[in-house]
């Protein structure tokens, strides 16, 4: 009896939990080949991850924030149709570095009061993680890289898993925090029917970029790309058997 | 003296923070060093999680040892690691710190504290004072310029970095050790780790270290038949077993099999992939490899253009012969 007490009182702290989570989302350019433009698939696990739990606690609200430039739009729509609180749009005039991200993001953290930022394993600059730590260490909250898994989360903290090198490690965090998540992303997801009825009359926010408050001048200039002259033979051979003892042959004197 | 085609030295000073494990420097952190001194005249390190006589040995100029009652969790403690970074920094010209390695999180932070963006991915300096750094594609390399004042923070890309050996001085010539209380500076607990068996592997080599790796894709079906087919081979030729994200995904390789985008970056002398489709993020990974031999069924899969030599072919049926020849 005592335990079932004690499970009715966690549930009833779960469900009366009112928590807002803001996670972002990076647009890029189709790395196929293709010209369209979409959001990085981390990111996009990371975004339905968040909005999965908000649909099993319904005092859950999941918000996504983009710094992206208004032609994006139309990648993030598909955040409301999914159902997410909010979808937030920051444009800003220049090329920003990491930084001044964290600067925008964190101004936007602490003006909404959300309680947990989830982050692409790769965002930001040439995918080096360096957003969530960097917001983190504005906040002064703590910041777990390499989320792999969100196991529980409740009023006062989250628990994950976080995969490093070979380890499963599991991780219980205060709230507020900043995670750089890496979570699955090969699970198809389609909107639901019934929401995309609703989802056209929610806006997307687009978040004044007033730059006057924050000194955001960028730190690093790119001078110029170069593109990588790793030509590739592109010998297609065939047969199988001869061309397997062709390899090994030669494996063997390279080998040596 | 140096001679005048010896390369000039961009920092006169920098910091370095090489991670170690069990007091030994990690292949990561020798490259790190590698990478520091042919860029600096002078090199210092902070040594976290390394007893003192191992720490002395290894030649920089200044060592800083954290003396802690237990061994720091850096990811749990990073932000304690960031204050004593920016303690430092006003003493430095660079703080270097390996891209793969749990100070880049510190690092990161500590440019908050600073107010000094982080340059990632960075893998040579160039004459005009630019860095070079590689983008998550493998098809670019940028050419960055940084605008703002001295320390400069630098997360290296040691797996691209072609430099010297680190030439080690004698004795390093002062010390100084810094209490560190590991435990309260922790800012979230650690519940319970698990290590993933994988003794199956042994007998292979890790995949930053061979000149050698076999990847197999998700086309394997399951993690017996990876382990069937490639650690054989894998083995016979001294090299290491590879994967890509979606065998990873599977169950089908343990994740520090994963080479890509967000696995290993590597460059052996021979890569040789089974069944791997060859998406873009997976051969971001793969694009320094000096030979892409590739064994797939589909002639029309990405891999096929972009490897050295194909072979349109079962791979199961190439593999059994080549375990057999």
């Amino acid at each position: 009896m005592k335990s079932f007490h004690l499970v009715a009182n966690f549930l009833k702290q779960e469900v009366n939990t009112s928590l807002k989570f803001l996670t972002t989302a990076k647009v890029i350019t189709n790395l196929n080949g293709e010209s369209t433009r979409l959001v990085d698939p981390i990111d996009d696990a990371n975004a339905f991850t968040f909005i999965d739990w908000s649909s099993a606690v319904p005092s859950f609200t999941v918000s996504v924030a983009s710094i992206s430039s208004p032609e994006d739009r139309g990648a993030l729509k598909k955040f409301t149709t999914l159902g997410a609180a909010e979808v937030i749009q920051l444009s800003p005039s220049r090329q920003l570095d990491c930084l001044s991200k964290a600067k925008v993001l964190k101004r936007l953290v602490l003006s909404r009061s959300f309680s947990l930022v989830a982050l692409g394993a790769q965002s930001s600059d040439v995918g080096s993680a360096q957003l969530g730590p960097i917001l983190a260490g504005l906040l002064n909250w703590p910041c777990v890289t390499d989320v792999t898994a969100i196991v529980h989360i409740a009023k006062a903290n989250i628990l994950v898993q976080r995969s490093v090198g070979n380890t499963l490690v599991n991780v219980c965090v205060p709230l507020p925090c900043v995670l750089s998540c890496d979570l699955s992303r090969n699970e198809f997801r389609s909107p639901p029917m019934l929401s995309l009825p609703s989802s056209e009359v929610k806006p997307i926010t687009i978040e004044p970029f007033d730059e006057t408050n924050l000194a955001l001048s960028s730190q690093i200039k790119v001078i110029k790309e170069i593109p990588v002259s790793n030509i590739r033979l592109g010998l297609t051979l065939s047969p199988l058997d001869s061309t397997l003892e062709a390899f090994s042959r030669w494996f063997g004197n390279f080998k040596r | 003296m140096e001679t005048s085609n010896a390369k000039m030295k961009m920092f006169p000073k920098v910091l370095v923070l090489p991670e170690f494990s069990n007091g030994i420097l990690t292949s990561a952190a020798q490259l790190l060093l590698n990478f520091a001194n042919e860029n600096a005249t002078s090199i210092d390190m902070l040594a976290i999680n390394c007893d003192l006589p191992s720490a002395l040995s290894i030649g920089v100029s200044k060592v800083y040892v954290l003396a802690s009652s237990a061994p720091a969790n850096i990811r749990a403690a990073s932000t304690g690691v960031a204050m004593l970074v920016s303690a430092l920094s006003g003493r430095y010209d660079a703080i270097l710190v390996a891209r793969s390695s749990p100070y880049h999180v510190a690092l990161c932070k500590a440019s908050a504290v600073l107010n000094k963006v982080v340059i990632t991915n960075v893998f040579e300096i160039a004459p005009s004072g630019d860095f070079l750094r590689t983008t998550p594609s493998g098809l670019l390399i940028q050419q960055v310029r940084y605008l703002a004042g001295p320390p400069c923070l630098l997360s290296v890309n040691v797996n691209a970095t072609k430099c010297k050996p680190f030439q080690p001085l004698p004795q390093a010539k002062s010390l100084q050790i810094v209490h560190f209380d590991a435990i309260s500076l922790a800012r979230f607990n650690v519940l319970s780790c698990f290590r993933r068996k994988s003794a199956a592997y042994q007998g292979c080599l890790p995949l930053a270290e061979a000149s050698f790796v076999v990847a197999g894709g998700a086309s394997f079906k399951s993690a017996r038949l990876f382990e069937r087919y490639l650690i054989p081979l894998a083995r016979r030729f001294k090299g290491a077993v590879g994967a890509s994200r979606s065998a990873v995904e599977a169950g089908f390789a343990p994740p520090t099999c994963q080479i890509g985008q967000t696995g290993a970056i590597i460059s052996p002398k021979l890569y040789f992939a089974f069944g791997i489709s060859g998406a873009i993020q997976h051969m971001a990974g793969v694009s320094g490899s000096n030979l892409i031999f590739a064994v797939n069924c589909d002639a029309k899969a990405p891999i096929i253009k972009r490897s050295d030599v194909s072979l349109i072919a079962n791979m199961f049926e190439a593999l059994t012969k080549l375990n057999a020849s």
